[in-house]
């Protein structure tokens, strides 16, 4: 240290200016924090709180989906449903501008109510068609019948032309359907029996995908990628081979005059006819076997039923579904065994807007305005937009994100408090001084430091890939599985069906052979009867994104509780001790319920701070597209449905950011989001962090003891 | 409170203690011990997240090493040697291309971006003008569509004509108002250089051009103009000498691309062999397993067929690298042409002093620099390709050292992946340092202010703001960096007053600068809050006895205070560089994520924790590439722990000392 100045000279002045300057100094950085702070506070309320007074209550209540922007041209008597037509107004604040001869009106349409009784047998695409139309209907099917017959419709007559093989199976299977008059063509082809010498030799893109359906022996050096068509890599002929080639293959593989075909050693032409038989199907409605509708699906009939697995039999009644009429008749005309009852026509009148758009403008909507307003006037043609931007998720609101962020923070704090409090009691209550008290304060003082993206790459590891299960059908992919107990009750068909699982045929396989058998049938699942305890992860799921932030903000958590813990005085448990209450008793009375307002802070700061993060739940939990809220669309009933909705992915809001400011071509038209959907987000978070600093301060200033 | 009535309602005391005992451990143990080990957890999960990253990162070298030993075996490694010398010597051309047009930005001002500025406002104006242009474009097709009818009516003709001239008087009134709202500051790219004078004029262009849809006179003169000084400043001999040395530059590029080209080529094949066979045995046994596995008989055959065709026998490396060995002389004569016509262009490149623009000269600088470094280069590459064979091995050593000392992190590419951290790691460092370098005097001037300057009224309510800045999340920081601060630099940066800082004008919105900026505003709060415990815990007595002594308040501060809490100051720092480490999503949107070593702080680049999160979604589980991503996670928590550990015991030394 220099000298000290003499406090009665002189140079007090200059030292005095000097000392000025530095506290000058200090203020500006001060103050600098401080309009930075505001800054940033001030511009996102400034440019977010437009697009929520504009956009108003639908930004909270719609789900992020594309705003199409439309070039329009000018037009008459444009109907749009009355829900949709304000969307349209949020999305465009100029509107007053075109829009005009503004009028309200109900337009009618007809619904089909009916019950549907048990024993009826449906196609699987009509049956989902049936269930996305009446939300509360959904059955779990347990058998289906292919010997029943199904149902196609043929809109305009058609011809069919079908290769003696598919015709005598069609015959044999439903001879009624053929009608009587038909042709019979015969082509003459020919085949190739083609001998080719061992040896090397190199070979183009097109022969060698030509060769691969054949039975040719051919090793190849090096494969081909698909970008390069006009490679010629080299391949090894093992030993003389003769096969026969159909004409196709001959040209393509192995005619003289291209480039990278095999040379032959021998070839001989086999002549063979084919023979088709041409007939006409008029417009109408047929029934037939499904096997047979299996062969003229695949000469181009259309319907919804799965010909390889049968029609599904409904195993319960159910009552007052709604159809609309043409949806009815499709339905009625393809599923002749369908049994319903209570057949009532109802007139439902829509409340639909009509309106003008008085010049050529630009109008911006979202997905679901744009389809209605879309299939409203397809039939008159009078919206005729020219041109068409899409940008994604720049449309609709932040519902989803905003219930994502909620179910992610209620699990993981959840998590976070029952461990965080039990360890808290332990270091405070039960602990003595010691080197195992060090070694887990020390752990939680790393812990804290550790970053935050880190814990997300340690929750993809854990929790999403290798977390343990207990279940009936474990997943093939499953690194490791031990049986528990058996069981028996093998799933419903139509679990069976949804989640592809594979039922092993003996009860006792090993848990690789079971993998080995399933992922050689396709299967995703298997099942054996066993109940088993496998690590196959939670998949990319609120829980396994709840378990990753609990884990991260776990020791704020103990931190903060240890000190409400602390702050609850000796006195307290002494007495109760003295009292005769056992250890537990006295914590459970006399100090937990002082150290609940401590606790209560902790967890809004948790809060805080898991609300915010991004890092963590990017692998873990997050999407950035779902057009269904979590527990929306659950193939499940019960304590299964209540699993399946821990184990679905979700938008949440700091993800949705990320995504929009971030992953998206960047434009004036997706800001309004962006501000929009930030605003609402900092207004979540500055709410809990003002909620923990009040809190925080009323906690010491109140609870002094 | 009824603290006591409650208890003695609800149990006996000095009762037996009832209920169960396994093995010995009652209830009241049971309680202890599982509330033990919930604490517990906190170990455990610091081992579980060093076992599950080394778990998934362990597999990294042995893959990295065969992937290594492929790219040797297959000749990749030889050719790019010599397209490490073209790279080298085409930094140098692309270096001097760059000059003309640097120094014909500065020496023109406004005028070199007048164009760009022209069709900026035009597009804007367009998108306004929509209605109106249809309009018109309309009333045209009409007249057309009438003056064709045979026989013309006049009356319908002269009706449209008279449309046509309304719809033009409509869309010129529009847009005049509408240009009259379009001003400089509207600019998509800001770094255009714009001078008020020719705004008015610019205006009037625009609204002409949209109209007539011709090239308005205004800007036929400026392009006169325009084109006269541009001749002019080409026809300066210092900028004939560049194009000369340039031409010269570009020449032996050439002929050395050719040789390239047609070796890289059979390398490449060479590649193609040699993956095919590292995994054959593998896809055979797979293949066969599905076969004994299969249904029915017919799938069984074609599955048989299948495996047979899978290739197991090894490439004949010597015979495939036969050529590559033999390109030794090709390569010397390209090498030299490219050597001797570099040699002779750096000679004819003109001075730094006879360019105007600073860019122009920064540019020559490293021309200059880079030209120095260049021959040494290309000598040190031509020897590593004679002694080159494909026969070495590679080792673990040279993997590992791959991994820590690589330069490049190169994926899905069909050429070679590379896993060199050192990119990464540089860009996470430099933006550290710059973040901390900004954020330490703001966050311990306010400390200092706060604590030993301020009225407690002004304590009360600064200390909670700065806690608010805390609890901004990163994903809003990185936002605004994204939609305002990269601009806002950028755009200032261009600003004479600041020209001697360096590295400035800023020629991205997403530098390390920008995102440096904004770790520094999310580690103010961490570091001020710190720093103020520190300083609160400097005992009193050396306070009074400073102040009995005779200094001055803020002398006591600053020579007394502030150095016995110096060390808690630097573990503040230190926790607040681990924290600006670790954070992910500013770096992730802000720094620009270009994968190399940046020179400068305006310079775009990549960072490890970018990195994890751009890529681990899309990336196979259990591939080289999955567990490199899972090394760079494990290093950084090496790095963050390290770094948290120091700080930490710094603080308890502190906490010991007071």
């Amino acid at each position: 240290m220099e000298p000290v100045q003499n406090p009665f000279s002189q140079q007090r002045n200059s030292q005095h200016a000097k000392e000025t300057a530095v506290k000058v100094t200090l203020i500006l950085f001060t103050y600098t924090i401080i309009i930075a702070a505001i800054a940033i506070f001030g511009k996102i309320i400034y440019e977010g709180s437009p697009v929520l007074w504009q956009k108003g209550w639908s930004f909270f209540t719609k789900k992020p989906q594309t705003l199409f922007v439309n070039q329009v041209e000018k037009g008459e008597g444009i109907e749009i449903p009355a829900k949709n037509f304000e969307g349209l107004l949020a999305n465009n604040p100029d509107a007053e501008h075109w829009l005009a001869n503004v009028t309200e009106f109900e337009k009618p349409a007809d619904f089909i109510q009916f019950d549907l009784l048990k024993n009826s047998r449906i196609g699987s695409g009509y049956l989902s068609e049936l269930e996305s139309l009446n939300p509360d209907f959904y059955i779990i099917y347990t058998e289906r019948d292919i010997d029943s017959p199904v149902g196609f419709i043929i809109q305009s007559d058609k011809e069919f032309s079908l290769p003696q093989a598919d015709y005598d199976a069609l015959k044999a299977a439903d001879p009624t359907l053929l009608p009587d008059e038909h042709s019979k063509r015969e082509i003459k082809l020919n085949q190739f029996r083609i001998t080719l010498a061992a040896g090397e030799y190199p070979i183009g893109k097109d022969a060698h995908d030509a060769l691969v359906s054949t039975e040719l022996v051919f090793q190849m050096r090096q494969t081909f990628a698909d970008d390069e068509p006009d490679k010629i890599n080299r391949t090894v002929i093992p030993y003389d081979q003769t096969i026969t080639v159909s004409g196709n293959v001959y040209f393509t593989a192995f005619d003289e005059d291209e480039r990278g075909t095999l040379p032959l050693k021998s070839m001989e032409q086999i002549p063979f006819t084919r023979t088709f038989h041409d007939f006409t199907l008029p417009a109408s409605s047929y029934h037939t076997l499904a096997h047979a509708l299996a062969i003229l699906e695949k000469h181009g009939v259309q319907h919804n039923h799965d010909t390889a697995k049968g029609s599904i039999i409904v195993n319960e009644n159910t009552r007052q579904l709604t159809a609309p009429r043409a949806f009815w008749d499709a339905l009625t005309r393809s599923n002749p065994q369908l049994k319903t009852a209570n057949v009532t026509t109802t007139t439902v009148n829509t409340p639909f807007v009509r309106f003008d758009i008085s010049k050529d403008t630009e109008i911006l909507l979202d997905t679901e305005d744009r389809e209605s307003i879309a299939a409203a006037n397809d039939a008159t043609g009078k919206f005729k937009t020219t041109s068409e931007e899409t940008h994604s998720y720049s449309g609709g609101g932040v519902i989803g994100p905003i219930i994502g962020t909620g179910l992610l923070v209620i699990i993981c704090m959840l998590v976070a408090l029952f461990t965080g409090i039990a360890a808290s009691v332990f270091l405070n209550e039960y602990a003595r001084k010691g080197g195992f008290v060090k070694t887990i304060r020390l752990a939680m003082l790393n812990l804290a430091g550790v970053p935050s993206i880190v814990f997300g790459l340690f929750g993809l590891g854990l929790f999403v890939i290798l977390a343990p299960c207990v279940t009936s059908t474990p997943k093939s992919s499953s690194a490791w599985m031990v049986p528990l107990v058996k069981i028996g009750s093998q799933p419903d068909l139509r679990i069976i069906e949804q989640k592809q699982i594979y039922i092993a045929q003996h009860a006792d396989l090993g848990s690789s052979e079971l993998s080995t058998l399933a992922a050689a049938d396709g299967a995703k699942h298997v099942y054996d009867g066993w109940i088993w305890l496998s690590l196959q992860g939670w998949g990319t799921s609120i829980l396994a994104g709840g378990f990753t932030l609990a884990m991260m903000v776990l020791p704020v958590i103990i931190t903060s509780c240890e000190e409400s813990l602390r702050a609850v005085p000796m006195g307290f448990r002494e007495a109760s001790l003295a009292l005769g209450a056992s250890k537990w008793q006295s914590i459970r009375t006399a100090v937990l319920p002082y150290a609940f307002p401590g606790i209560l802070t902790a967890s809004v700061l948790g809060i805080t701070r898991v609300a915010g993060e991004t890092a963590p739940i990017m692998f873990t939990a997050a999407v950035a597209e779902k057009s269904e809220l979590p527990w929306e669309g659950l193939k499940s009933t019960g304590f299964d449905a209540f699993l399946d909705f821990l184990q679905s992915s979700a938008q949440a809001l700091p993800y949705h950011i990320y995504t929009v400011a971030g992953r998206i071509p960047q434009s004036e038209y997706t800001q309004p989001m962006q501000y929009g959907s930030v605003l609402v987000f900092m207004l979540i978070v500055m709410f809990f962090a003002a909620i923990s600093v009040g809190l925080r301060i009323r906690v010491r200033k109140k609870l002094k003891w | 409170m009824s603290l006591s009535q409650r208890s003695s309602q609800k149990n006996i005391p000095f009762g037996k203690p009832s209920g169960f005992r396994i093995l010995g451990i009652g209830k009241q143990e049971a309680i202890k011990y599982f509330f033990g080990g919930n604490a517990t957890l906190a170990v455990i999960l610091i081992f579980l997240i060093v076992g599950f990253l080394a778990y998934h990162a362990w597999n990294f070298l042995p893959q990295y090493q065969k992937s290594l030993t492929l790219y040797r075996l297959s000749g990749q490694e030889f050719t790019d040697y010599a397209s490490d010398q073209l790279t080298a010597q085409k930094e140098l051309s692309s270096l001097a291309s760059q000059i003309p047009a640097y120094e014909l930005k500065h020496r023109l001002g406004a005028l070199y971006d007048l164009e760009a500025v022209h069709s900026d406002f035009k597009n804007k104006a367009q998108k306004e003008l929509i209605a109106e242009r249809k309009q018109l474009q309309r009333a045209k097709s009409n007249l057309t569509k009438h003056q064709a009818k045979e026989p013309p009516i006049q009356a319908d003709i002269d009706a449209a004509k008279r449309r046509v001239t309304e719809s033009t008087a409509n869309l010129k009134k529009r847009a005049v108002m509408v240009l009259d709202g379009i001003d400089y500051s509207d600019l998509e790219n800001k770094s255009l250089v714009t001078d008020d004078a020719y705004l008015t004029d610019i205006r009037a262009s625009v609204t002409a051009n949209i109209i007539s849809g011709k090239t308005s006179d205004f800007i036929q003169a400026i392009r006169q103009t325009e084109a006269e000084k541009t001749a002019a400043i080409q026809a300066l001999p210092h900028m004939q000498q560049l194009a000369k040395a340039r031409s010269m530059l570009l020449a032996p590029q050439k002929p050395f691309n050719n040789y390239l080209k047609k070796y890289r080529l059979i390398a490449s094949d060479n590649k193609g062999q040699a993956e095919t066979h590292s995994n054959a045995a593998e896809r055979k046994k797979a293949q066969l397993t599905k076969a004994e596995l299969a249904t029915t008989d017919q799938q069984r055959k074609i599955d048989l067929i299948k495996a047979e065709r899978i290739l197991t026998e090894s490439p004949d490396y010597d015979k495939l690298n036969h050529p590559l060995y033999s390109s030794l002389d090709e390569h010397l004569l390209v090498q030299k042409t490219l050597t001797q016509q570099t040699k002779e262009a750096l000679a004819a490149m003109p001075t730094v002093s006879d360019f105007e623009g600073g860019k122009a000269q920064e540019r020559i600088q490293k021309i200059t620099i880079l030209g120095e470094a260049f021959f040494p280069l290309i000598e040190a590459k031509r020897k590593k390709m004679e002694s080159w064979t494909h026969k070495e091995p590679v080792t673990i050593g040279q993997a590992l050292s791959g991994f820590f000392m690589g330069t490049q992190w190169v994926s899905n590419s069909s050429w070679q992946d590379f896993y060199g951290v050192l990119p990464l790691l540089a860009g996470s460092s430099l933006v550290a340092l710059v973040a901390i370098a900004i954020a330490v005097p703001f966050a311990v001037g306010g400390a200092i202010y706060v604590n030993r300057l301020s009225s407690p009224f002004e304590q009360r309510w600064i200390k909670p703001i700065i806690e608010f800045i805390g609890a901004i999340p990163s994903i809003v920081m990185a936002f605004l960096g994204v939609v305002v601060v990269g601009a806002l630099i950028q755009e200032h940066s261009q600003n004479p007053l600041v020209s001697w800082i360096p590295s400035f004008p800023v020629e991205q919105d997403k530098t390390i600068l920008t995102a440096g900026i904004l770790l520094a505003l999310m580690s103010v709060p961490t570091v001020f809050t710190l720093a103020e415990d520190a300083l609160n815990n400097v005992p009193k007595a050396y306070k009074e006895a400073a102040l009995a002594l005779g200094s001055t308040h803020l002398q006591t501060v600053l020579k007394v205070i502030l150095p016995s809490c110096a060390s808690g100051i630097i573990a503040a720092v230190l926790l607040g560089f681990g924290r600006i480490i670790g954070e992910t999503m500013v770096v992730l949107l802000v720094m620009g994520g270009r994968i190399a070593i940046p020179s400068s702080v305006s310079d775009p680049a990549h960072s490890m924790t970018g990195i994890m999160a751009q890529e681990i979604g899309e990336v196979e589980q259990g591939s080289l590439h999955w567990s490199a991503l899972f090394m760079v996670g494990l290093l950084l928590f090496v790095i963050a722990l390290t770094l948290n550990y120091i700080a930490q015991t710094t603080l308890k030394r502190l906490s010991k000392h007071s």
